[in-house]
């Protein structure tokens, strides 16, 4: 008889609403997985409370001091005994476990969720079966779900498991409930997001063929544990213990107001829930949509003109828009512009090989383009043609990198002309050189990968992330080299200046010159970024004019 | 017309890899495409199955169009595809690959349970409905494969290269299984570059070459058009009154010589009624006729004379 049969009733029901969901769990849950994970979560809750335990002072002096004692009678002594300690401070004692335990939660359950969702759609990508999956008539919604949900369900039961020790200790440090209703509810929605960003790089490298390479795979599972374990989730634990957990772990030290424009957010805990929660919902929603698109058509771009226009304002807007108050002055801290300046780089790498399209779309692009187009007057012709290059999927990506390159200079441009738009700048003239410096990097930067993926060669990605880690990595570490030896600042200030760390370069300028701002070096890295502008972009057009030939 | 294709081109690169192919494929046919390879048959069945995207053209399964990356789950439902290297979950045993399947296509107890078991019986893998994939040898596997892409009674069925790599036992039982499937009415359009594997089920033929659809017919109309029929006479003396009858038929195009003096070889025309007359006719003459054979020529026979050389 069929296996289905054998299934729990509800078990069967699941696998009629999501097959996927259920081809997971068949295949993740058995009973010597299940058993391996209850152990090694009971172990490592064992080992902290022990941990924990041995900094509790004892009956007889040890060589060890605790830090747990109420009113030490010689708080000189550093051994500590009961008799000389005051009585312990639990609080403080079941406080510390919770704080561990609020960070080695959110990581011991996101990367290996990370780790296992990569793997899994690269195992998908290297089988074969994505694209069969892709053929099926379940929607992309409910095949994506059913990844999402399915292949971390052992990091889900941990979660579980851990949550009593969690809750204890925070009951026993005398923490408001609303705090665990926060920490999991954040940890939910930002888990949600985390994930859907683990399987897009999964899908990411999906271009190569419909087979990957076990160093494309590694590499992409290499990517997103340092993304999550390094950048994503450390930046989520310092602005949850910052702002939104502030008024439950540490209620009498009111911090620096921080705002968002003119909306002031760690005063009022309903406010900060609610913008944490809004943004996560946008991006959640909009990397959905990028997800959904990347899983139903492998061969676009990760994400299309449309959705990029959105992505890098959002982006630019949500960091200007932070300020930081001093409580004690009343007085902004500023340097939000500077911090997106740095950002920018970064930004736009992420969003040129997200938009850059691939030699094979080039052609269709040049071949197929006028076919499309209706035969009637010209203007309507040349409206038709810059649609197409704005929003059309196969149309080259520089015009949409350069349309959100002009999107996001206008909105530092604007912050910096009306200093009541976002964080008042501090430095004005740094800030507009820094801006007039990025503004090339980036194009430039647009222009290498782009030409590296129009070439003939096979290895087009392969060729485009080393020539742009080659152009980022060489001024930079020259450039770094040279400034640390000081010996010839000026040729490690102009490279470092043709290089993501411009901004800072800029602030050294000044720290070093007090008469002004390097303004030859400053020349001098604009003429360099302008010849190679000239050179590129006259290799773009090149190839562009090959491939019209053939 | 259950699948028609308007102009469909794919493009890698430089290379035109399918040109401006337009199709047709009636309901209850069995469409053979043949060609070398690199013809294009692969393209232009990832195309039919939605598992590419063409740079032009259109394609239409039962007069809806069917657009690469969308959501169709009507449209998908009727569409079976197994392609040349059919993907497998290998850790998984045939009865759950094929109830993992099922749901996919919204099969529903107890009809899954009973079309798996009806599947299973179909490839004759009933007794590895246990086993493991990766423990199957590739004959099972391609018959796995292909119950997983007749589950969920797709009304087109589009295999590519399904017997090639197999050996000639498992590919007897292949061809008896796409007879089957025939019988049952299923649409089928199905590729290979061995002729003889599709001239016993095709009921039209395409072929294809550098990427284009040059000829597309029914099987009966090209052998028709193309086929040369030989007639061996044999008679007991009178060979000279049996040249001079046929001689004066018709259907006789040519009369060529044989290393026998009692046997007439003729280049016929006509159709299996107009041979019955032409025997009635001899014996009704008085000719003592003791061998009547007819040979026709084959698919094969018939590309060469197309001059599709490489096809045959």
């Amino acid at each position: 008889m069929a296996q289905s049969q054998t299934l729990p009733v509800w078990l069967d029901k699941l696998g009629d609403w999501n097959p996927q969901l259920l081809r997971e769990i068949k295949g993740r849950l058995s009973w010597r997985s299940v058993l391996l994970t209850v152990a090694l979560v009971t172990i490592v809750q064992v080992l902290l409370m022990m941990n924990y335990i041995q900094q509790l002072p004892t009956e007889v002096a040890t060589n060890f001091s605790s830090s747990y004692c109420i009113s030490p009678l010689n708080k000189y002594d550093p051994i500590r005994t009961w008799a000389n300690c005051g009585g312990t401070d639990w609080r403080r004692w079941w406080r510390d476990i919770l704080n561990v335990q609020n960070y080695s939660i959110a990581f011991f359950i996101y990367l290996p969720a990370v780790y296992l969702l990569i793997s899994d759609i690269n195992q998908e990508i290297q089988r074969g079966t994505l694209n069969f999956l892709r053929l099926s008539p379940r929607s992309s919604q409910t095949l994506l779900l059913g990844k999402l949900l399915g292949v971390p369900s052992l990091t889900y039961l941990a979660l579980v498991l851990v949550i009593p020790l969690h809750v204890l200790c925070g009951i026993m440090a005398g923490i408001s409930p609303i705090f665990f209703l926060s920490y999991y509810s954040t940890f939910i929605v930002f888990g949600i997001v985390l994930l859907m960003g683990a399987l897009l790089i999964g899908f990411s490298q999906r271009n190569t063929g419909n087979k990957s390479t076990s160093t494309a795979v590694s590499s992409s599972i290499f990517l997103g544990l340092l993304i999550a374990g390094a950048i994503v989730i450390p930046l989520y634990m310092a602005w949850n213990n910052s702002v939104l957990w502030t008024p439950y772990l540490s209620p009498s030290s009111p911090p620096d107001r921080l705002d968002w424009f003119s909306l002031t957010l760690n005063r009022n805990p309903t406010v900060t829930h609610l913008f944490t929660f809004t943004n996560l919902a946008i991006v959640l929603v909009l990397l959905w949509q990028i997800l959904q698109r990347a899983f139903q058509n492998p061969t676009a771009t990760l994400i299309s003109k449309r959705q990029s226009y959105i992505l890098a304002p959002y982006f630019v807007l949500l960091i200007i828009g932070f300020r930081s108050i001093s409580s004690s002055t009343n007085t902004p801290y500023g340097g939000n512009i500077e911090l997106v300046e740095y950002l920018v780089p970064w930004l736009f790498i992420g969003l040129i090989f997200a938009l850059s399209t691939v030699r094979q779309t080039w052609f269709e692009w040049i071949c197929y383009r006028k076919d499309s187009w209706p035969e009637t007057e010209s203007s309507s012709r040349i409206q038709r043609s810059r649609t197409d290059l704005i929003l059309g999927e196969k149309s080259p990506g520089l015009t949409a990198i350069g349309l959100n390159l002009l999107m996001v200079s206008g909105i530092i441009m604007t912050a910096l002309v009306f200093p009541s738009f976002g964080t008042p700048s501090i430095d004005t003239v740094r800030n507009w050189l820094g801006l007039i410096l990025v503004i090339p990097l980036v194009i430039n930067y647009a222009l290498l990968v782009q030409w590296m993926l129009m070439l003939k060669t096979q290895k087009r990605s392969t060729w485009a992330i080393g020539s742009l880690f080659f152009t980022i990595g060489l001024p930079s570490i020259v450039g770094g080299l040279f400034a640390s030896l000081g010996s010839n600042s000026q040729i490690g200030q102009i490279l470092l200046m043709c290089s993501p760390w411009s901004r800072a370069m800029l602030y050294t300028i000044e720290e070093r010159n007090s008469g002004g701002f390097g303004s030859t070096n400053v020349t001098i890295a604009l003429a360099i970024q302008a010849i190679a502008i000239l050179f590129l972009s006259s290799r773009v057009w090149s190839e562009y004019r090959k491939m019209v030939r053939s | 017309m259950l699948l028609s294709t308007v102009a469909l081109s794919r493009r890698f690169d430089r290379h035109l890899a399918l040109d401006s192919v337009s199709l047709q494929v009636r309901e209850g046919e069995v469409y053979g495409l043949i060609g070398p390879n690199g013809a294009g048959k692969t393209t232009l069945l990832r195309l039919l199955a939605l598992a590419d995207e063409p740079t032009t053209g259109e394609v239409f399964l039962d007069g809806a169009l069917l657009r690469y990356g969308e959501y169709l789950p009507q449209q998908k439902r009727k569409l079976g595809y197994l392609p040349d290297d059919y993907p497998l979950y290998e850790d998984l045993s045939v009865q759950d690959y094929l109830d993992y399947m099922a749901r996919l296509y919204f099969l529903k107890e107890p009809d899954r349970s009973v079309r798996i078991q009806e599947v299973l019986a179909l490839v004759q893998l009933e007794s590895k409905a246990r086993s493991l994939i990766n423990t199957l040898s590739r004959g099972m596997k391609q018959r796995l494969s292909l119950a997983q892409s007749i589950l969920h009674r797709p009304a087109l069925l589009l295999m590519d290269e399904p017997v090639s790599g197999l050996d000639p036992l498992a590919r007897s039982q292949f061809r008896t299984i796409i007879k089957d499937l025939q019988a049952s009415g299923m649409t089928i359009v199905i590729s290979s570059h061995i002729l003889s594997d599709l001239e016993d089920f095709c009921t039209s033929i395409g072929v294809m070459e550098q990427g284009r659809l040059v000829e597309s017919a029914v099987l009966s109309d090209l052998y028709q058009r193309l086929s040369r029929q030989h007639l061996m006479i044999s008679v007991v003396g009178q060979v000279d009154r049996l040249r001079e009858f046929l001689s004066n038929r018709a259907e006789v195009s040519a009369i060529e010589a044989t290393d026998s003096p009692t046997t007439v070889k003729v280049l016929f025309v006509g159709d299996i009624a107009a041979r019955s007359k032409l025997l009635k006719d001899a014996i009704g003459l008085g000719l003592d006729i003791t061998d009547f054979h007819a040979t026709q020529e084959n698919l094969e026979s018939i590309f060469l004379k197309m001059d599709y050389q490489r096809t045959a």
